[in-house]
């Protein structure tokens, strides 16, 4: 035995020796003590606290709130301005979703096909997720404002009818935060997609080809149906972030308006507690967005299960 | 664009300033600590700068003073943030809308009532500028300090243009005469009717047939619907609408976007408050200050305007009350006449403490101003100023229905549900 073999052997033994410490209950405990003491005290607590904040009648952070039960969440089905939330939120979940996930997953289809100037256009991809929610107000602001790129585009055109303020048109706010909710979500789900079709083994599209398959046929019938469960996580992730983020945006870019017209239910949760004196109310809303998205969770990952395949 | 600038300006500086507060550190170390809405790009600032600079220098007390723009109430969450905390400034120097309005009735603020008579202020400071810092309990949420005028604006080179010679008398006369403008290729009536300028204009318009005390009751409570005179006035505002009174697409337009365009001579018309007379005075045209025109069986005789001795004022916060003795010394110092005089130094700031209008138009700096104190006098009645009135909770929500109000063809009877909407009816 060589002095490196014995130096080996007594590193395993001296491993073994701690494994059985390693196992104690106690032991484990106090090693992920800082973890799970970080876990309760900023993920569950707040949860706690949200749950109960929701059965408070509490107008204002500066004024006492008292025990209402459940009378906010009573309230809600009645709320004209709770029903228009939802609506709205059921509109850009169910077209931004959707939208995304097609377009994302054409493109990331086409850039995994390297054709020239994919790493350019890799790059320009990119550029939502590096830019700020304030920034891409900023950008989308200009672009939908009424001397904004789009109504200089109908003017140069000789559309000038056409031409009007579309954040504040009730008729076409919604489409416009839609539509940079689709621009934001498509880049970084495309560099997703296209570093998953990457995984797979190019000796079944070359089969597929050499049977006379083409692109469309490659990218439905064999790379849509291997990314499945991918384009579930996919889907999830921009289910979450347009069902709760979609705040930010509406605040930056129409702050609700005109009227209510742009209300999302992340929406009113700040602006029933910060701007409408319904702090308790705000909070029972947080708590029906929390239960839609782990519905929505749910559903996502019941619909993109592998057809007759193990779950999961 | 400019309004959402703002609001990430605001935003940034709200965050960046809260946390500030809350870090404490040397503000706090300081003898007074002073949060103000006078931002280092405000006119008024380096006269602040100036009256802590000669206070230090008098009683050796150190004072620090942190700034905030008070976009979408930033300077309010800053605040409630740090009193939460137990970090508040002792003192605000800040306008009073929104939440502030409700601020004494919180006890966010110590009523500044007792403190008027103990510092000998009320003598200093008019009975109708206290009035409007009293809120609906009868608390003077503070002490006030700057006033504003806010008249429409006519630029009479652009109206002579479209044959125009006078300033309109009749909302029949603004109709034949925004028609006459269009008509030469200029725009009308301009205002953000978006945002905070907008609803300042519809609730102007909307108050030609309520009594004041009427409009008092509407604006805290709502019930525009149900309100007889309210619907009058939302019907004359609907009408002068669909006539073109209003320039085009004017729901999608902020208070900067109509302020740059009457600057620039556009928009023929506009309303802006006093703090815009230093943007009048880089126009070469003649700009004429007037008010709405009157409406036949109006309740105004003249035409209307606004005024208020809301535009800034000092909030004593529970902090600042136990330290009562240094900040009585700091205010009464701020409401000497040579603090006051150096206030109005090319500033265009207009105090609540009477000065000579000759004086204070020439100490200003400002042709419009000194314009508004020789023009406005007698020419308008004042209108009830809504943010004295109007609930924190609503002010939100009121400004996104003025928008769906602004939009033409939208017929009286949908845009007061839209007013009462906000209010939650």
């Amino acid at each position: 035995m060589t002095q490196a073999d014995a130096a080996a052997i007594r590193r395993v033994q001296s491993r073994r020796a701690f494994g059985p410490v390693s196992r104690n209950p106690v032991t484990l405990t106090l090693l992920t003590a800082p973890a799970l003491i970080w876990f309760l005290a900023f993920m569950v607590g707040p949860l706690v606290a949200l749950f109960y904040f929701s059965t408070l009648d509490w107008p204002r952070l500066l004024q006492p709130g008292s025990f209402i039960g459940l009378d906010n969440f009573l309230r809600m089905p009645g709320d004209p301005l709770i029903r228009r939330a939802a609506l709205n939120t059921a509109l850009q979940v169910g077209f931004v979703v959707p939208v995304m996930l097609i377009i994302s997953f054409m493109l990331g289809y086409y850039l995994w096909l390297k054709p020239p100037g994919h790493r350019i256009i890799r790059v320009a991809l990119f550029t939502p997720v590096l830019l700020s929610s304030s920034a891409q107000a900023m950008v989308f602001s200009g672009v939908f404002s009424q001397m904004g790129l789009i109504n200089a585009t109908l003017r140069s055109l000789g559309l000038r009818s056409f031409a009007q303020p579309w954040l504040a048109n009730g008729n076409s706010a919604m489409a416009c935060i839609m539509i940079v909710g689709v621009w934001s979500a498509v880049s970084l789900s495309t560099l997703m997609f296209s570093t998953r079709l990457a995984a797979i083994s190019p000796d079944i599209f070359e089969a597929a080809e050499l049977d006379g398959c083409g692109h469309w046929s490659r990218m439905w019938r064999i790379a849509a149906p291997i990314s499945r469960e991918f384009a579930g996580v996919v889907t999830m992730l921009q289910f979450l972030w347009v069902l709760f983020g979609s705040a930010t945006l509406v605040l930056l870019l129409t702050r609700g308006g005109p009227g209510n017209s742009t209300i999302t239910m992340a929406f009113l949760v700040y602006d029933l507690s910060f701007n409408r004196d319904a702090v308790g109310y705000g909070q029972a809303l947080a708590v029906v967005l929390f239960f839609v998205g782990v519905l929505g969770m749910i559903g996502i990952r019941a619909a993109f299960r592998p057809r007759g395949g193990r779950g999961g | 664009m400019k309004g959402i600038n703002q609001l990430l300006k605001g935003g940034a500086g709200a965050a960046a300033l809260a946390a500030g507060l809350l870090g404490a550190g040397s503000a706090l170390a300081a003898d007074l600590t002073i949060l103000t809405s006078w931002t280092n790009g405000d006119a008024r600032r380096p006269a602040l700068d100036r009256m802590v600079e000669a206070f230090k220098a008098k009683t050796g007390l150190t004072i620090d003073v942190q700034a905030s723009a008070n976009e979408g109430g930033a300077i309010a969450s800053i605040y409630e943030t740090a009193l939460l905390a137990n970090k508040e400034p002792d003192l605000v120097l800040a306008s009073l809308e929104g939440k502030m309005n409700d601020w004494a009735k919180d006890k966010a603020v110590v009523p500044a009532g007792d403190l008027l008579k103990d510092w000998n202020l009320s003598a200093t400071i008019p009975a109708e500028a206290i009035a409007d810092w009293t809120d609906s309990a009868g608390n003077v949420v503070g002490l006030p300090y700057l006033q504003f005028t806010w008249p429409w604006w006519y630029n009479m080179d652009r109206l002579k243009e479209a044959g125009i010679t006078k300033v309109p008398e009749t909302t029949d006369e603004l109709i034949a005469d925004a028609k006459a403008l269009r008509a030469a290729g200029i725009d009308p009536v301009i205002i953000g009717g978006s945002d905070w300028s907008g609803q300042k204009m519809l609730l102007q318009i909307i108050q030609s047939f309520m009594s004041p005390d009427e409009a008092r009751k509407v604006f805290v409570n709502g019930g525009w619907c149900a309100n007889p005179n309210a619907m009058k006035g939302l019907e004359l505002f609907t009408h002068l609408r669909d006539e073109g009174v209003f320039v085009d697409d004017v729901q999608g337009l902020t208070a900067n976007d109509s302020a740059s365009s009457f600057v620039s001579g556009d928009a023929a018309i506009t309303s802006m408050g006093s703090w815009s007379y230093k943007d009048g005075d880089t126009m070469t045209a003649n700009v004429v200050l007037a008010g709405f025109p009157t409406v036949e069986g109006g309740t105004y005789k003249l035409p209307t305007s606004y005024a208020a001795a809301t535009l800034s004022g000092w909030y004593v916060s529970p902090a600042g009350a136990k330290k009562l003795d240094t900040l009585s010394q700091f205010i009464k110092f701020a409401y000497e006449p040579d603090q006051i005089a150096s206030l109005m130094d090319h500033t265009g700031a207009i105090p609540v403490v009477p000065v000579d209008p000759a004086v204070a138009g020439e100490k200003s700096g400002s042709a419009t101003m000194a314009k508004s104190f020789s023009e406005l006098p007698g020419k308008v009645d004042l209108a009830v100023m809504p943010d004295i009135w109007v609930p924190g909770s609503v002010s939100e929500a009121l400004y996104r229905a003025v928008t769906v109000v602004f939009t033409a063809g939208v017929p009286a009877k949908e845009a007061c549900a839209a007013l009462d909407g906000a209010y939650g009816k």
